[in-house]
């Protein structure tokens, strides 16, 4: 058998010369040109986001990356195809599209909780969630509003307790508007930016500025004894800042009215009240009757808060000068309240009756003259839950013929009586157990049938009035823009600086806000202090210095030292 | 369910039979008890543990690496991973398992701070709404740190490596926020977004109003969010093992 000759390959066609060499150079130039290529596409997206106005670049470097990275592609097409659809290839792919998808669909669930977010705010007293009044206020701000905070937290103590609740409160501020602007400054670091402002106060202090305005707010004493910035400061401030004309607030003199300097924590002053009104963005002066030729034409609203001692003709003609203007008036009246003015409340539509109230189903013990009366749904007291009375007295309508207004009160309507439109609306009335005690010396109160009258009682009222009180005449529907309104509230003790627990301030406050036509400050109670101070005696901060950072973590050790021994 | 619970309750139990725990959750406590007695000592102090929850952010940084850094580390230096992920359970079991585990511990080590707040009702009287959302806060944002560590820990067998790569991502979810702090006065429109973005993403942004006594479903949201994220990336990571 001849020996097999050797088969021999073909011998492949020539390659041209530097061929291969050139198909390996581009090879390992690929991933230059790809890296290069995503350089561009990024270079390409920072250009377009960055400078708007240089979009044109922005494209050409797009096209230059895409082009890289198709050049790229084409020359290391095997490698490529290789990465995409062999195994790990497939399984990595796999893996890139479920992370981007995750992180897609994590990144449309923060974006969707962003716009639909809700707050729910669970301290005492709410202390996180701005007043409607606030929240009105930021959403009409139109321009920027510089707060500057002067703290030095490094060297004062106090400061460092204020900073950081002041910033919460300025960060509400600041969700709501974006024309709140916050810096803090340390004074003692740079005295010279405090300095600036000339403040006739020591810091810590809030500067609200605008342009043309200055604004200082410093800490208010809460009732722990301590400073804090409360919110009805730092929106007066904003209001002041951007030029808002504050409403004035007159409290008549001279007939033995409560006190409004008397801030003393149990007297029968109204120091606090006076203070409350003034946080509620009101100006708070006084009056003194007998020498006013007329109630000032800039009052929003007049107080006349219990007088004792009678009222001259000359300053009742001034009071229903007032009223016919048209005025508003807020009226506290008790059982020495004088003669006069109860005339004049008279002609106005509303009478009191001689008399204490006792209410046995709702009152303050251990007195059942101390009346918890219940509120209606009228605005003033809508909101209130608990307001308690003190030796309240009875309020009615002035004539039969007013009691059309307290139906037109129900349906939201004006009762015509004589040509003037009336309403007359009861705030708070007592239950039907209550009576009117008509025998101050009987203690304690006892309803004696046939001598008593049996409730239930309105012990305060609002009334609007359309035209003169006495009628303008039967048929003359009067085409007056405002009314006259009055509040009178059948109790004078309530509003008393030893009295402001529960709402009762607010009830104040509110009917002033009512009748001032500031609505949106009605139920925005002040808030109660919203940092509870811890109080250390020495004994107790050295109890705390030591077992904090020793007691637990010696318990634990113990505990695995006693798990090592069983174990061992 | 039931194969998690298993993997759970075998990994709670072999946390308290290490020292580590007990050395961990005491200096976890002689830090967290020193700055809430500072914090509260001082004059006219704010009866809330504000500070305590502010201060236990920066220790969980490296409390929680600690914790998970031996998770699935472990499993893979001792050769154990192979049986794990060839056993009869599915791998989001023996992730959820972990992560359920080293979520109980964390609870365990937070259960004794209890006593800081205590002490606050003893001496004083503290708002409870903070009290509460500050733990909340504290639970969300350490289960979510803990799915951080345990995907570290999935990456390498390497405990010292899975440590320093979960706390070096922890410290970028804290600190991202301090990016804001770059640009210069009024800065491109474009530039204010992305600072608002990284300002979002840190985690401290969304313990802020939680420490106060504010629940925001925002924070929620994020928490679970970047929870589920840290689940899903290292329930992937196992299963790159199968095809690597």
């Amino acid at each position: 058998m001849p020996p097999e000759e050797p088969t021999a390959k073909p011998p492949a066609p020539p390659e041209p010369a530097g061929a291969g060499s050139l198909l390996e150079f581009a090879r390992g130039l690929s991933p230059v040109l790809a890296l290069g290529g995503v350089a561009a596409l990024i270079v390409a997206g920072v250009i377009q986001l960055v400078f708007a106005d240089l979009s044109l670049y922005a494209f050409i470097v797009l096209g230059i990356g895409a082009a890289l990275l198709l050049a790229a592609t084409a020359i290391s097409f095997d490698a490529v195809k290789e990465a995409l659809v062999g195994r790990r290839g497939r399984y990595g792919l796999n893996t890139i599209i479920m992370v981007s998808a995750f992180l897609g669909l994590a990144i449309i669930a923060n974006f969707l909780a962003g716009q639909y977010n809700r707050r729910f705010d669970i301290t005492t007293g709410r202390q996180f969630t701005l007043a409607r009044g606030t929240v009105t206020t930021l959403a009409a701000l139109k321009s920027d509003i510089q707060v500057t905070g002067f703290f030095a937290p490094d060297t004062n103590a106090l400061d460092a307790a204020l900073k950081g609740p002041a910033e919460d409160l300025l960060a509400a501020y600041q969700r709501v508007t974006p024309h709140i602007k916050y810096r803090s400054v340390d004074y003692q670091v740079r005295p010279q930016e405090l300095a600036r402002y000339a403040l006739n106060q020591s810091p810590p202090v809030l500067v609200f500025e605008t342009p043309e305005r200055v604004q200082p707010v410093f800490g208010r004493v809460s009732e722990a004894g301590l400073p804090q910035f409360v919110e009805q400061d730092l929106t007066g401030a904003i209001l002041v800042a951007t030029g808002a004309k504050l409403k004035r607030v007159y409290f008549t003199t001279g007939h033995g009215e409560r006190d409004i300097t008397d801030a003393g924590d149990l007297s029968p002053g109204y120091g606090l009240i006076r203070r409350g009104v003034e946080g509620d963005n009101y100006q708070v002066q006084t009056l003194a009757l007998a020498t006013a030729k007329e109630v000032p034409p800039d009052a929003s609203v007049l107080v006349i808060a219990g007088p004792k001692s009678p009222f001259l003709p000359a300053e009742i003609q001034v009071l229903d000068a007032y009223l016919r203007r048209p005025g508003r008036a807020l009226v506290l009246v008790d059982q020495e309240t004088p003669e006069e003015l109860l005339a004049l409340l008279k002609t106005w539509s509303i009478a009191v009756e001689k008399g204490t109230i006792a209410d046995p189903s709702r009152f303050v013990n251990p007195n059942i003259t101390d009346v918890v009366p219940l509120p209606s749904g009228h605005p003033v007291v809508a909101r209130l839950d608990t307001v308690f009375l003190p030796r309240a007295v009875a309020l009615l309508p002035a004539s039969e013929k007013l009691a059309a207004a307290l139906a037109a009160c129900q349906q939201g309507s004006l009762a015509d009586v004589n040509g003037s439109l009336f309403q007359l609306c009861p705030l708070l009335v007592t239950t039907p157990n209550s009576w009117l005690e008509k025998d101050p010396s009987q203690t304690p109160p006892k309803f004696e049938a046939g001598k008593d009258a049996r409730g239930p009682f309105a012990v305060a009222m609002a009334g609007i009035v359309f035209g003169p009180p006495e009628g303008a005449g039967r048929g003359a529907a009067t085409n007056q823009d405002k009314p006259t309104q009055i509040v009178v509230v059948g109790g004078t003790d309530f509003a008393a600086n030893a009295n402001r627990g529960l709402n009762n301030p607010q009830l104040f406050l509110n009917a002033v806000n009512w009748l001032a036509e500031q609505e949106h400050l009605i139920d925005v109670p002040q808030k109660p202090g919203g940092l509870r101070r811890l109080i250390l005696s020495p004994e107790a901060a050295s109890w705390i210095q030591w077992s904090s950072p020793l007691l637990l973590p010696a318990l634990v050790l113990a505990l695995g030292a006693l798990n090592w021994w069983r174990r061992r | 369910m039931r194969n998690t619970m298993l993997i759970a309750g075998k990994e709670f139990r072999s946390y308290f039979a290490s020292p580590i725990f007990y050395v961990v959750t005491a200096v976890f406590l002689v830090i967290t008890g020193f700055f809430f007695a500072l914090s509260v000592t001082r004059p006219a102090a704010d009866a809330s543990i504000r500070d305590l929850v502010s201060v236990s952010q920066f220790i969980l940084w490296f409390i929680i690496p600690a914790l998970t850094m031996r998770l699935f580390a472990e499993e893979q230096k001792l050769g154990t991973m192979e049986m794990l992920l060839t056993a009869p359970v599915r791998d989001t079991e023996v992730v959820l398992g972990k992560y359920l585990a080293s979520l109980g511990v964390l609870l365990a080590m937070l259960l004794p701070t209890a006593y800081f707040p205590a002490l606050l009702y003893w001496f004083g009287s503290p708002d409870s709404g903070p009290i509460l959302s500050g733990y909340l806060g504290l639970i969300l944002m350490g289960g979510a740190l803990l799915t951080v560590g345990l995907f570290a820990s999935s990456l390498t067998s390497n405990q010292i490596i899975a440590f320093v790569v979960g706390a070096g991502i922890i410290l970028v979810l804290l600190f991202i926020d301090a990016v804001g702090g770059l640009p210069g006065a009024n800065p491109p429109v474009f530039v204010q977004r992305l600072v608002a973005i990284f300002q979002y993403a840190s985690i401290r942004t969304h313990l802020a109003d939680l420490s106060r006594g504010v629940i925001d479903t925002r924070d929620i949201v994020y928490y679970v969010v970047l929870a589920a994220a840290g689940l899903f990336l290292t329930v992937r990571s196992l299963e790159t093992r199968r095809w690597r």
